[in-house]
């Protein structure tokens, strides 16, 4: 038992370890905010066919001639045509199209590497059209889930090393007594 | 120098363990949720208090008297984004706690203000609790020190990911399984960052 539950926490951790450390820095710039997370925009204009019904129909020209991709989302319908927003996580769109003349002006935001990593801790849910969102979210809950199992695997791992275990229960216990006294006194509240 | 690494992320483990399946079930729970619109939230639940309206206070000078006369549990000054004005010009701010947001809607004709609070429900809490990190403005003592516990965890979070890592090279660097899981890993890490950059 003891074997089987050591191997399977290694290899919990070494499966997960890459996303911990994106949840973990992710976590220390929403704390501080040390770095600059702004996003770095460019704009150019493209000219695709005049009239397009609706924002989907310029959204799926745009993806195939101009290699946009993401969510389609926050579409407003304007007296000249339709502008709307791509979202891809780390790089978005603003796109807005001229029905008439089909001259498309858009705006690329893109991400440095510490946005990247507050986007990617922001991911949820598996309801987005744009399904590579949905693939990151199933990843993260297996991440999640898999903290868990490293949490409960742990706790029997340190168990069982005894020479562990007399300064291993006051931490654990101050863990929890503090811990669960702020969430019950939160609670409360 | 190896034992005492094995030791740390031991005992980093046992003093972080709570927040750390705090994190494993909002993880999971982020992922289950259905779309925001769709979200079941439970209902405001409101009350009038009698208040009067200073004269000359500014907006956020009035949002911040109204708080501080209210005084909502575990709750900060009302921040700037939330002060605005409803279709009737009334004044209408929120304050958020770790339980819930307090909407307050100032009735300056009548001398009263409107409160309405929304407790949150059991993974909403844990959400928010998991959220509430040093920049938190909420001055309560039990805030402030849950803000100092997860400033602990985030730090042991991330010293157990490469502790465990260099364990593992240090102890069975040859076994494959360890290996293939590690590639693995990095690999959907690496396809989960070019496909959404």
């Amino acid at each position: 038992m003891y074997r089987f539950i050591r191997n399977a926490h290694l290899l919990i951790g070494l499966l997960s370890a890459a996303f911990v450390f994106m949840y973990g820095a992710s976590s220390v710039q929403f704390a501080h905010r040390w770095f600059n997370v702004q996003a770095k925009a460019e704009e150019r204009t493209v000219t695709i066919g005049a009239g397009a019904a609706g924002a989907r129909a310029v959204a799926r020209e745009l993806m195939n001639a101009h290699g946009l991709d993401g969510e389609l989302v926050q579409i407003r319908e304007k007296p000249t045509g339709v502008a709307f927003r791509l979202n891809r996580v780390g790089t978005n769109y603003e796109v807005d199209y001229t029905a008439a003349t089909g001259v498309t002006k858009i705006r690329t935001m893109t991400t440095g590497v510490m946005a990247m990593l507050v986007r990617l801790h922001h991911v949820n849910g598996v309801w987005h059209e744009f399904a590579w969102i949905n693939v990151a979210a199933g990843i993260l809950a297996l991440v999640s889930l898999g903290l868990i199992l490293l949490g409960a695997s742990g706790i029997y791992l340190w168990f069982k090393l005894h020479k562990e275990r007399r300064i291993g229960t006051i931490l654990l216990a101050a863990n929890l007594i503090f811990s669960l006294t702020l969430m019950i006194l939160i609670r409360m509240a | 120098m190896n034992a005492w690494i094995k030791r740390l992320h031991i005992y980093a483990g046992l003093l972080s363990f709570t927040i750390l399946l705090i994190f494993g079930v909002v993880g999971v729970m982020a992922v289950l949720l259905p779309p925001p619109p769709e979200r079941k939230q439970p209902d405001f639940i409101g009350r009038t208090v009698p208040f009067a309206v200073p004269p000359n206070a500014s907006d956020e000078d009035l949002a911040r008297a109204v708080w501080q006369k209210l005084s909502p549990a575990l709750t900060g000054p009302p921040p700037k984004f939330s002060i605005r004005r409803d279709a009737s010009h009334n004044l209408l701010f929120q304050v958020f706690s770790p339980n819930g947001p307090t909407r307050v809607t100032v009735l300056e004709q009548e001398g009263q203000v409107r409160v309405e609070t929304r407790r949150n429900l059991w993974w909403q809490y844990f959400n928010v609790l998991h959220e509430t990190n040093i920049q938190s403005n909420i001055p309560d003592i039990r805030v402030r020190l849950w803000t100092y516990y997860n400033e602990f965890s985030i730090w042991t979070l991330m010293f157990m990911s490469l502790s465990g890592v260099w364990l593992w090279l240090v102890s069975r660097p040859g076994w494959l399984w360890a290996r293939v899981s590690f590639a693995v890993g990095l690999a959907l890490f690496a396809l989960v960052w070019m496909v959404l950059r």
